[in-house]
Order: structure tokens, then sequence, then C-alpha cells
């Protein structure tokens, strides 16, 4: 039997990060190290050309990507990250 | 008559003193190299250990003539640099600093990065790297260290405009020590090293976005916490490095004093407080104490400070003090509910948290909770203790040896341990005093660390006894760094603990394979001509009756000195926490 979130679902990760190369390598190496599977990846400049965009689609565990998440959270250059469900990206593109 | 030369420099001479007089001025045109000195000097390095090589030459030109301002000191491999400034960073709470050239110089710092980064120490490694032009085309000992070392370091960046240097070189500085500290790394391509700049200090202080070292300590988190400590009944204080990272020392001891509050801890975390207090109850972990280990899963609160929940404390999450309220005190907020959910959390520096706590905390005593950790000391003494420092057998246990070390010093030294059963021994035997210290390989388990990091240590505290505990697979991992101890006259002493063995492993084998000891015997050569090579002093013993004597001789020198002791082939380290077991599952034998 699997426990509870062991079974990998879809996810958006968004993280605005400083306009570095850095940045970009650190995030892919933290998703890798967590078995997180990258499905598609965009990444766009703010206007002023000071931050990164980075909006990943992943397949994931719960647990996984909670731990990742909160670890990308810490890195020197990342300005925010956040993490949403299959769902709740689907309800927040309804309401909006 | 010859034409006139330019002199070649083949010694060292007085540096000018034309540098003090460029700081003065409103800019001066140097090179990126010698603005990389200078930046390091202006950012309070006085200390670097590095290995020159092709693509890091201008930068070491640079240092030819600075020896007054910044001592550099000459490894014999980049892995021992790296442990050197950790071992300086974690015994005088500065930054420590390496050098090395870019491909193999550079891959051979990784590990000590990786071992930086999981034991949170402050390390700047520069590295050279080669010409901007030639990146990415497989150049002569190129390496892409940025995507290698980005995810073992706190924050990497690669220089290609000396324009940039004093900036990167200070904010390097500034990241490494500030907030949860850890290893950074520069790579400079060799244009940038060898091209002009118009050269000013780096003053403005550093404000990076999103980066918060010291986090506001939120008031009524301290007071949620209070409640739960003042409402528990066998509460715990779990001590982590942090304690020591932030100087939280006397802290810690008003707090677990005023509200009598057994405390345990980690591995990292010993010597935060005397291991006589009377509230120590002993060492977490894998080989930690009985008690400690037991109580996690019998107290009702647990009050973590700066410390990260790692695996070898643990033990099984899953059965790890399920019944216990946590409070969880860090400064990195990604470790506080990492591995276990807290009740409170209190995101702060260990010395500012603990001091609010005090104030607020009720003062108490739990004199029957305290008697339950003696009662487990007593079972721990009789099964364990007991017989790791009176044997009945005729050759040397690593737990005497380090018991007797511990007594002959008073505590006091500064010890290194490097990686293995001998390591457990000296947490668990070697009694850590106040002015003491306990330095090892603690996340990443590095076997070779103790050596190089001792002699950190020694040029960090020179009025300081400095004695490095290693195994004699360990020792054999990084012994080259002995040629660097004698040519610095650096007069730490080096204990081998030789069991003809990789110890743990040999135990784990016997314990959990059937005593199918593949590949762990070892066949060794002799340590103390070795050290006779070298130029150090050194000596053997294996009888009881001389252990005290030898380590006084050891210790009287004012030299190196390696002593090699003979100790039992087949020793095991218990208390043991079998992987994957709960901590409470704690084996005595």
């Amino acid at each position: 039997m699997r426990k509870e979130g062991s079974v990998n679902a879809q996810y958006t990760v968004t993280a605005l990060t400083e306009h570095e190369n850095s940045s970009l390598l650190r995030l892919i190496a933290a998703m890798g190290r967590h078995r997180i599977r990258i499905e598609r990846y965009t990444c766009t400049t703010s206007s002023s050309g000071a931050t990164y965009k980075h909006v990943l689609t992943v397949l994931a565990r719960a647990e996984s990507l909670r731990r990742a998440v909160k670890q990308i959270g810490g890195y020197v250059g990342v300005l925010g990250i956040c993490y949403r469900s299959l769902e709740e990206t689907v309800n927040s593109e309804k309401a909006g | 008559m010859e034409p006139e030369r330019t002199a070649v420099r083949t010694t060292r001479e007085a540096p000018s003193t034309g540098w003090e007089r460029d700081l003065a001025t409103p800019a001066s045109t140097i090179s990126g190299a010698e603005a990389v000195v200078r930046s390091l000097v202006a950012g309070g390095v006085r200390m670097v250990f590095g290995y020159p090589g092709g693509a890091i030459m201008p930068v070491y030109d640079a240092l030819f003539d600075r020896d007054r301002e910044i001592r550099h000191v000459l490894v014999r491999h980049e892995q021992g640099s790296i442990h050197a400034a950790e071992g300086y960073a974690r015994a005088c709470g500065e930054t420590g600093v390496c050098i090395a050239t870019s491909g193999p110089g550079a891959t051979n710092l990784l590990t000590g990065i990786a071992d930086a980064k999981m034991d949170s120490t402050p390390v700047v490694c520069i590295t050279g790297q080669v010409a901007s032009s030639a990146l990415g085309s497989d150049a002569f000992q190129e390496t892409d260290v940025m995507s290698v070392s980005a995810p073992l370091t706190k924050w990497n960046h690669q220089i290609t405009d000396p324009a940039e240097i004093p900036a990167v070189i200070s904010k390097a500085l500034y990241l490494a020590r500030s907030g949860r500290p850890g290893p950074v790394l520069v790579d400079i391509t060799k244009d940038a090293q060898i091209g002009t700049l118009d050269y000013r200090p780096h003053e403005e202080e550093h404000e990076i976005r999103g980066y918060d070292p010291l986090p506001i300590l939120d008031e009524e988190r301290v007071e949620a916490a209070c409640r739960l400590i003042d409402g528990a009944r066998r509460p715990l204080v779990l001590a982590g490095q942090g304690v020591l990272l932030s100087g939280a020392q006397n802290e810690l001891r008003r707090f677990v004093e005023k509200a009598g509050l057994p405390f345990a801890c980690t591995l990292l975390g010993l010597g935060a407080v005397t291991s006589e207090h009377p509230l120590y109850v002993g060492l977490l972990g894998m080989h930690g104490n009985y008690g400690p280990n037991i109580k996690t899963n019998e107290c009702d609160l647990l009050i973590a400070v700066g410390m990260r929940f790692d695996d070898r404390v643990t033990g099984d999450l899953a059965k790890y003090a399920r019944q216990a309220k946590v409070i969880h005190l860090d400064i990195d907020a990604s470790e506080i509910g990492k591995n276990v959910p807290a009740d409170v959390e209190i995101l702060a520096d260990a010395r500012e948290a603990l001091g609010a706590m005090t104030k607020r905390v009720r003062s108490a005593s739990r004199a029957a909770w305290l008697a339950e950790f003696a009662a487990c000391h007593a079972i721990e003494r009789e099964r364990v203790i007991e017989s790791d420092l009176n044997p009945a057998s005729t050759g040397l246990r690593m737990s005497e040896v380090m018991d007797r070390l511990g007594a002959r010093t008073g505590g006091r030294a500064l010890v290194i341990a490097d990686v293995g059963q001998h390591q457990m021994a000296a947490a668990r035997y070697y009694g850590c005093r106040d002015g003491g210290a306990f330095i090892t390989s603690g996340g990443l388990g590095t076997m070779g660390f103790a050596l190089p990091a001792a002699m950190g240590v020694g040029l960090a505290r020179p009025e300081r006894p400095v004695v490095a505990v290693i195994g004699d697979g360990g020792f054999q991992m990084t012994l080259q760094e002995l040629a660097t101890i004698v040519e610095e006259r650096i007069p730490i002493k080096i204990m081998i603990l030789n069991n003809g063995y990789l110890g743990m492993v040999r135990q784990w084998q016997e314990l959990f394979f059937r005593r199918r000891y593949s590949q762990t015997e070892l066949s060794n050569p002799d340590f103390v001509a070795i050290a006779a090579a070298y130029g150090m002093e050194g000596g053997r013993v294996s009888e009881r009756a001389e252990l005290d004597a030898s380590i006084d001789e050891m210790l009287s020198s004012a030299a190196p000195f390696l002593l090699e002791v003979v100790v039992e082939r087949e020793e095991n380290v218990f208390p043991m926490v079998p992987a994957g077991a709960g901590c409470s599952e704690i084996r005595l034998e």
C-alpha cells in the first residue's frame, strides 16, 4: 500500500530570484536533489531587469516539494518562492 | 656590460609601505589580483590557506610581498587548505579563507566546501579560472566550478571583470559569516586577475534583497515558548552548534539553570557548556548517551536550540518524540519544521532568544525528572562505561585513551576529532570543559578532516593546547599536511588511534553483515617513522601503564608531536542506535 503523499502530483512552482545565472543553477540542482521532475520551465525578466521570475511545472511528492521549497527559500538570491497544486492553480485561474 | 635586468625577487622582502598610501587616495589603478589581496585585507583577513597553480598565479604574485599584512600557509593538497580554513574559522570565529587554482585545484576543494556547508562553517574559497575567452572551450584545467559548487555553497560568483572584485570579495566575506554561516566560492578568471581597475575598498554595508541574516525576534513566540516550558514537567533542551556560533554559551547556561532544564548536546554542540554541569545529561545521537536518547521519547517538551534534527540524532523520524511538544529555535528558517514539526517556531539568533526566554521563564527545579537521567546514567555506567574505562583486556581501548586525554589536559585542550569510532570515543569520553573545545566533521563525516583542521586551529589559537585525534584510516587520507605542520612550526599534537581497521565500518560489518569484513582491514605503515621522515617528533604506546606518561610527553613538547596509540583491534562503540531504529531503541551491547 502506498503511503499518503507518496504519489507524484503536478504542481506549479514560482520563484523570484536575483538576476544571476547561479540562481537558476541552484534552483535546478535543488529540484534534482529532491527527485522532483521538471515538466515545463519558463523564465522571464522583470522590466527593470533586476529580477528573474521562474515558473516551473513539476511532478513531485508533496513532502519532497515542501522540503525543496523550504530549502530554496533560504538561498541567498531567492526573493520568494511558492507552489500550488494543479487544482489550486486551476481554481486560481478560474477566479482570476 | 650586461643590460640592466628587472630584478627577480627570490626571497621575501619587507613589503612596501606604498600600499597604505594607496588606500588613502581616492582610487588607485591596480591589477585585479592586487585588488583580491587588498580586498581580503580590507575585510579583516589575516591568514589564508592555499596552493598555487596556473590560473591563480597573478593572485600569488600579488601575495608575494604582502606577508606582513596577510599570512599565506602553503598546504600540500587543496583539500588540506579548506579543512585548515574550517578549523581556523571554528576555533576563532573568523572567516577562513582558502585559495586554489582552476580545474583540479578547485574540485579538490569540493569535499571541504560540502563539509563547511553541512557544519555551518564560514569559509571563503577563491579559485582561479581560465581566461573568460576560454570559458567553455575545455581549456587546460578548465572546470565548470560554478555549476559543481552551486549546490554546495551558500553563495558563489564568477568574476570576469576586475572592477567587480572589491565588492564581490567584501560580499563573500559578509555572506560567509552572517546569519547561518557557510561556504562561499568566488571564481576569478585569469583576465580579471590581470586586468586593472580603479581600486577603492568596498565600504558600503551589504543590503542583499531577500537575505535576512538577523531576523527580528518575535516576542509573542518567546512568550508562547515560555508558557510551554513553565507548564512542562519533563522538558529536555537539545543544544546544537548554533549555541556556539552565536556565542550563546552563557545564555544557555543561565537559561537552563533558571528553569531547571536538563540539557543534552549534539555532536557539534559539545563544549557549549562544561560537561561537568549538573544539568548536562549527555550526548545525543547514534552513539550518544543512553539517558538523552531514551528520554527524548519520554519527555513532554523538547527545546531545540541551534540544531537541525539530523538523522543521526533522531533515528527513525516516525518514532521520534511523538509524545512531546517541540520548540525549535534556529536562525535558519529552512531548518525549522524541516524534519520535525514544531509547536513553537522561533526564528532568531540563539543568543538573543535565549536571553529573552531567560527573562520570562519561571524559576523551577525538576529533581524527579533529573533523577530519571541519573538512573539511566547508572545503567549506562554499569553496562558500558565501566568496561570501556576499566577493561578486562590487556589492550588499550579508545574510550580509556580519550578519558586519560581529558584527565591530562583537564578537558581544556582544543580537540579536533576525525571520523569514525575514535570520534565517538572522543565525543563520549574526552569531557570538554570550559576553555576547551571539540571540533569535528559532524554533518558530512569527512575522514581526513582532523589533521588539516587542527593546523587551522593551531594557527588560530596558538596559545591553546591543540590535539588532533585521528584513526589510522583517516590519517592516511591527508597525512601530507605533516609537511605543512612542520614547515609552519604549528605545535599541534596528533594522536593516532591505530586499530588496523576502518573501525566503524568493521563494527557495522560485525553487527549487521555477519562479520564479513569486506575491505576494512588496513595494512599500515610505521606512523612514527613517517612523522620522523617529515621531521616531526613522535612516539608509540600500546601499554596501559605507559599511557599517561606518553600523553604527558606529547603534551609537554613545544613542537608538533605524533603519538601512535595502538588500541584493541575489534573494539565496538556502544551505546548504539541501529540505522533505521528509533532513538529510544538504543542498544547497550
